[in-house]
């Protein structure tokens, strides 16, 4: 590239520092309490509960395909993020095109949820969920939209409960092989570190720890989040917009130390989902036994669970009629925000419109 | 969001237009550019991971240990320490979840018979 002229790159300082001047009131302003904005504001309505779970339903206005969707939130941040903002919105999205939304909320555990193990949420609560969407719905069907690990609980779930009546199921960044996870995961599988360690005194993985295991994965990011804050400072919008998914990014919640044990033993130690054999209470899951579609969604940017992380799950699935999709996305961005929405376009269309989110009375 | 906007004045919501890259994220990328490999590699290495270990083995160790001596110190006192308040809590957490799970076993008795 040519060096710049000397006005040019004087007319460049100039411009930086009007926008610096704009950037620095915003700046004020965040610092003394601007109000965000809210997230999670398409109105829903509590309609089933168990333990700290709650089934949610979003309006149900306008509904034109018969095949409810359920969308099971990963089990260490929390599901706000479906809905993060108008105009910024999976749920908003999927509303609009006529789907009749349900979202799962596995509440914030405590210590008496630290003993839920991988049969709670694969044999009870997914089970359950998914029997009250259709019998609210009226549906004999349903579709299960999980995110990260909640794809692979819904993999888990809907193997082994044939009687759940999924027709599809859409993973987001579902992770198969834990052992490109990085650092702890590696630790973990070496037995260098006892997952014991990790949890505190309610017997759960507390939300620092789980923070600063992903940011080891991605050690730039909290320097880059303060960039971008830096350089979203300039518009309202952005400034909300990016606040609002740096908020959720950052928003943990405890894991259940069982749980926990059981990820360690069986996907990263004992490659349980590699291979498609996962125990749950006294038998096998075959996710080769799955009776629905899927759809594998991963995110060409994801640091977290990056693609390679999710390709052995077409070898898992065996037979079972698998489409992927991959997109220019990290891993909140595969359906956050404006950016992510139009390059999202396509895939979108792909799950929600076009072929395969479609029940079968349509 | 909507809010935001209400209650910024309107001259500060309006961006100075720029074409260009800005000096800041032209800076940042080619600092993440040079930094990067060596960023990851370093977080990949077996250095960093006996270092990461070790660091946990240590403040598990040393949590250990400030648990034990203030735990004598406490009962000296003939007073509660955190870990007996965390013991009642862990037995309360059991007690929740055995009525939780009767009462989930009766609720799902009664949706079948119903």
């Amino acid at each position: 590239m040519p060096p710049a002229a000397p006005s040019e790159f004087l007319e460049r300082v100039n411009r930086e520092l009007s926008r610096s001047a704009v950037r620095a009131q915003y700046g004020l302003k965040h610092l003394s309490g601007l109000p965000m904005g809210k997230v999670g504001v398409t109105p829903k309505t509590a309609v089933w509960q168990r333990d700290r779970v709650t089934l949610y339903r979003y309006a149900d206005a306008g509904i034109r395909h018969g095949t409810p969707i359920l969308l099971v939130m990963s089990l260490v941040t929390r599901p706000y993020v479906f809905d993060l903002r108008p105009g910024g919105s999976l749920v908003e999205d999927l509303l609009a095109r006529g789907f009749d939304v349900f979202l799962l909320d596995w509440g914030v555990p405590d210590v008496s949820d630290s003993q839920n193990s991988l049969e709670t949420y694969c044999d009870e609560y997914i089970p359950h969920a998914a029997a009250a969407v259709r019998r609210i719905a009226g549906a004999d069907q349903l579709t299960l939209f999980g995110y990260c690990l909640g794809a692979v609980l819904c993999l888990i779930a809907a193997a082994g409960n044939p009687q759940m009546s999924v027709r599809n199921l859409v993973g987001l960044a579902t992770p198969i092989d834990f052992e490109r996870f990085g650092p702890i995961a590696n630790l973990l599988r070496e037995g260098r570190m006892d997952p014991d360690q990790m949890l505190d005194e309610t017997g759960n993985v507390p939300p620092s720890v789980m923070l600063n295991a992903i940011r080891m994965l991605q050690p730039s990011t909290p320097i880059a989040s303060r960039a971008g804050l830096w350089r979203g400072l300039e518009n309202a919008e952005a400034l909300s917009a990016r606040q609002a998914i740096i908020g959720w990014s950052t928003d943990h919640i405890p894991l259940p130390g069982k749980l926990f044990q059981q990820i360690v033993d069986l996907f990263i130690r004992g490659g349980a989902l590699i291979t498609g054999r996962v125990p749950l209470g006294s038998r096998m899951v075959e996710l080769s036994m799955l009776e629905c579609r899927v759809l594998s969604v991963v995110g060409e940017r994801d640091q977290l669970v990056p693609p390679e992380c999710t390709e052995p799950l077409a070898d898992a699935l065996g037979s079972v009629q698998l489409d992927s999709l991959s997109l220019r996305a990290g891993h909140a961005g595969l359906f956050v925000g404006s950016q992510a929405r139009k390059t999202l376009r396509s895939g979108h269309r792909r799950l929600a419109c076009d072929d395969f989110v479609r029940g079968s009375n349509d | 969001m909507d809010s935001c906007v209400a209650t910024v004045p309107r001259k500060l919501v309006k961006p100075v237009p720029d074409n260009k890259t800005s000096l800041v994220t032209a800076g940042l990328g080619a600092v993440d550019t040079v930094l990067g490999s060596s960023r990851d590699s370093v977080v990949r290495s077996e250095e960093f991971a006996v270092a990461v270990a070790l660091a946990s083995r240590v403040r598990t160790g040393v949590a250990a240990r400030a648990q034990h001596l203030s735990r004598k110190l406490w009962h000296t006192l003939n007073l509660p320490a955190a870990t007996d308040v965390n013991r009642l809590l862990t037995q309360i957490g059991a007690v929740e979840r055995q009525v939780r799970e009767l009462s989930n076993a009766l609720s799902d008795a009664q949706t079948r018979e119903g």
